[in-house]
């Protein structure tokens, strides 16, 4: 099946600041893409030089198997909605939705006042359109606001208003630059459930850009994370939260963020935790500095005091409705901190000033190098908090 | 809070306002009152004190072909040039603000008309105009006489509105640019995706958002150009040929210092001055009712 969007080695700088370094991507009609990262890791940037607003220094885009690097962004056959929604503030909702499909049908001639009334079609379309955009708005359930002016609409409507403006020219490709992130929280939990099912319903295929990992990981159906302007993993939200590629995906994705504690590598290729091994093993690996990288639901506490576990300190502990969310500090450093998360049902073992144990299965552990890049590791029985 | 600053001592308050009250007391008021004085009084033709004459001053002008004439002369001029100058300015700003190559170099240049006083540009148009040695004298060449100012009217009204424009577009041009750049770049990016070429973005999105400024700029200059356009009048055409260019700002001052007639010059001022304090006035009612971004 030919790819929905492709690109190829993407390049752009800024004067001599480099963006975005040779991405590649491709992307399968009916897809939820998120492309995410940190502020400044290019992600607007190339959402910007897929709709044509901004232009590569080097590199292809296709959509739908043609080449658009030549192509103006209304050649493209593209729908966009902005982060500030850039409703056009002196037409009203139903102006606003009309204007794609008014610039697309009548001639510059046939929209001047007076000469207007000289085309024999125009009524005719114009009848065509209101029809279309009686069609989106009832899908968005905005018909009641279509006489209004941005002005007079709240955040979420016109958040709505921009979505019909998108849909109305039934596009083959949706871009969202940030939609949400002007919303507040609780509309923002709402919107993304809308958006989803929008997809679902439209069957289009979707480029969400967010800095926001939660968005990413309930709304795509598959994630692309972009780091320093290089593509750092591409899968689907369970890949990168199971098989994070670097230290930085690991610590963006996830929310509290992972546990990243200093190890090392001895000479058979142990992995060392302070002074004990953990059950990890790199095959040929090299002695010396790595990153053990920990999610918190994967944490282990043991109030039993066994010396050959690492010790914490209880410093908080926040009840998050159905979980709770544990603060220690590492014994041996106060310097690392370690949240942990647990059923809420297990809190009463647990009280703050007390030290406990820590365990973890080793198959659940990341291993990153002195690079941040993921290890292949595998597992020996020898591990940490092994009764458990 | 208080914000506002008080003064206890009357006296210290008095003396740091005077200087200011001075200056428009004897700058405005002053003048205004001895025009009006002059507007309502005659001289006697073998000296002595102004006689009260009411409203003959005004009745006579009134009754005046030639005052109509440039009544007439003055509403074409203001039309005329305040299209030209708004059109161009808008045009020039828009393809500035698209930044295409050298924008920033024409950026600057183009406020540079403003700079210039209205007697210079006179005297430059009157040279590049001139109907046998300025480069239009090429077009006389062809077909001898087409263009005249010293003998056409509509040729030297062409001349002057051509004049003011020039210098007024500059200062048009500032305030377009100023306002298109205050236009959220989005949503020119917005229209451009949703298929708008260049023209059509200007037509939907960049001039109706630019209403409160096209608004204050066409009152600006119809003002401008009641009030303002003496220097280049009396400079290129001195009023002809035949009063064709004889505005009401140029008339005033041929009546006045010319024909030494200053009654009748002081009474066309003050008509002068209740149409600048209308054009005022709209401005004011009218230009706070602007559009709002969201």
């Amino acid at each position: 099946m030919e790819h929905s969007l492709e690109l190829a080695q993407i390049s752009k700088a800024f004067g001599k600041t480099g963006v975005l370094s040779e991405i590649d991507l491709a992307v399968q009609p009916g897809e939820f893409l998120s492309l995410v990262g940190p502020s400044g890791c290019g992600k607007s940037t190339l959402l910007r030089i897929i709709s044509g607003l901004e232009r590569q220094d080097a590199g292809q885009v296709r959509i739908a198997g043609r080449t658009v690097d030549a192509l103006s962004p209304r050649a493209r056959n593209i729908a966009m909605v902005f982060q500030n929604y850039a409703l056009y503030p002196h037409m009203s909702a139903a102006e606003n939705i009309a204007l794609p499909l008014m610039v697309d049908r009548l001639s510059l001639f046939e929209r001047l006042p007076l000469i207007r009334h000289l085309s024999p079609r125009r009524k005719r379309i114009e009848a065509a359109i209101s029809g279309e955009i009686g069609k989106v708005a009832e899908a968005l359930q905005i018909e009641p606001l279509l006489a209004r002016k941005p002005g007079q609409l709240s955040g979420g409507q016109r958040q709505r208003v921009a979505l019909a403006r998108a849909m109305v020219r039934q596009p083959s490709l949706f871009l969202m630059d940030e939609p949400l992130s002007n919303l507040d929280a609780q509309l923002r939990v709402h919107m993304r459930d809308e958006l989803t099912d929008l997809h679902r319903r439209l069957g289009a295929t979707f480029i969400y850009v967010t800095h926001d990992q939660i968005e990413a990981m309930t709304m795509s159906t598959r994630i692309a994370m972009l780091d320093g302007g290089r593509l750092a993993q591409i899968g689907s939200p369970a890949d990168l939260y199971e098989r994070p590629a670097s230290l930085t995906v690991a610590r963006f994705i996830g929310s509290p963020a992972i546990n990243v504690l200093p190890a090392r590598l001895d000479p058979q290729g142990h992995v060392i935790l302070g002074t004990l091994p953990t059950g990890l093993v790199v095959p040929d690996g090299m002695a010396g500095p790595v990153s053990l990288g920990l999610r918190p639901e994967h944490i282990r506490l043991h109030a039993a005091c066994d010396r050959a576990m690492p010790m914490a300190t209880l410093r908080r502990s926040e009840h998050h409705g159905a979980d709770r969310l544990l603060h220690l500090d590492l014994a041996e450093d106060r310097q690392t901190g370690l949240i942990v998360r647990i059923p809420q049902d297990e809190t009463g073992q647990f009280q703050p000033g007390e030290t406990y144990g820590i365990g973890f299965a080793p198959e659940k552990a990341h291993l990153f190098d002195a690079s941040g890049l993921r290890m292949a590791t595998r597992t020996v029985p020898a591990r940490i908090g092994a009764a458990a | 809070m208080d914000r506002r600053a008080t003064f206890d001592n009357l006296w210290l308050a008095g003396a740091l306002v005077a200087p200011q009250i001075l200056l428009v007391v004897v700058f405005f008021y002053w003048p205004t009152m001895q025009a009006l004085y002059w507007a309502f009084s005659t001289q006697p033709p073998f000296g002595g004190t102004n006689q009260w004459v009411g409203w003959q001053n005004f009745e006579q002008i009134f009754s005046d072909a030639v005052y109509w004439n440039s009544v007439r002369v003055s509403i074409v001029f203001a039309i005329l040039s305040t299209a030209l100058s708004i059109g161009m300015a808008l045009l020039l700003a828009l393809m500035i603000d698209r930044q295409l190559a050298g924008h920033k170099a024409y950026r600057f240049v183009y406020f540079w008309p403003y700079a210039i006083a209205a007697p210079a540009v006179g005297l430059a148009f009157r040279f590049i105009f001139a109907p046998d040695a300025g480069f239009v004298s090429a077009i006389n060449q062809l077909a001898p006489n087409l263009w005249n100012p010293a003998l056409k009217g509509w040729d030297a009204m062409l001349l002057i509105v051509i004049a003011n424009s020039w210098k007024m577009m500059a200062y048009n041009f500032i305030f377009f640019l100023a306002a298109l750049q205050s236009i959220p770049r989005s949503l020119v990016e917005a229209a451009a995706m949703d298929g708008s070429g260049v023209l059509r973005r200007a037509r939907d999105i960049q001039i109706p958002l630019l209403a409160p400024t096209l608004f204050f700029l066409l009152v600006i200059n119809i003002t401008e150009s009641f009030v303002d356009s003496f220097g280049i009048v009396d400079i290129t055409t001195g009023g002809g040929p035949a009063r064709a260019t004889d505005l009401m700002v140029f008339k005033i001052y041929s009546d006045g210092f010319k024909g030494l007639d200053y009654s009748m010059a002081a009474a066309q001022s003050i008509v002068l001055m209740l149409l600048v304090i209308g054009l005022t006035f709209v401005q004011f009612r009218y230009v706070e009712k602007r559009v709002h971004y969201a």
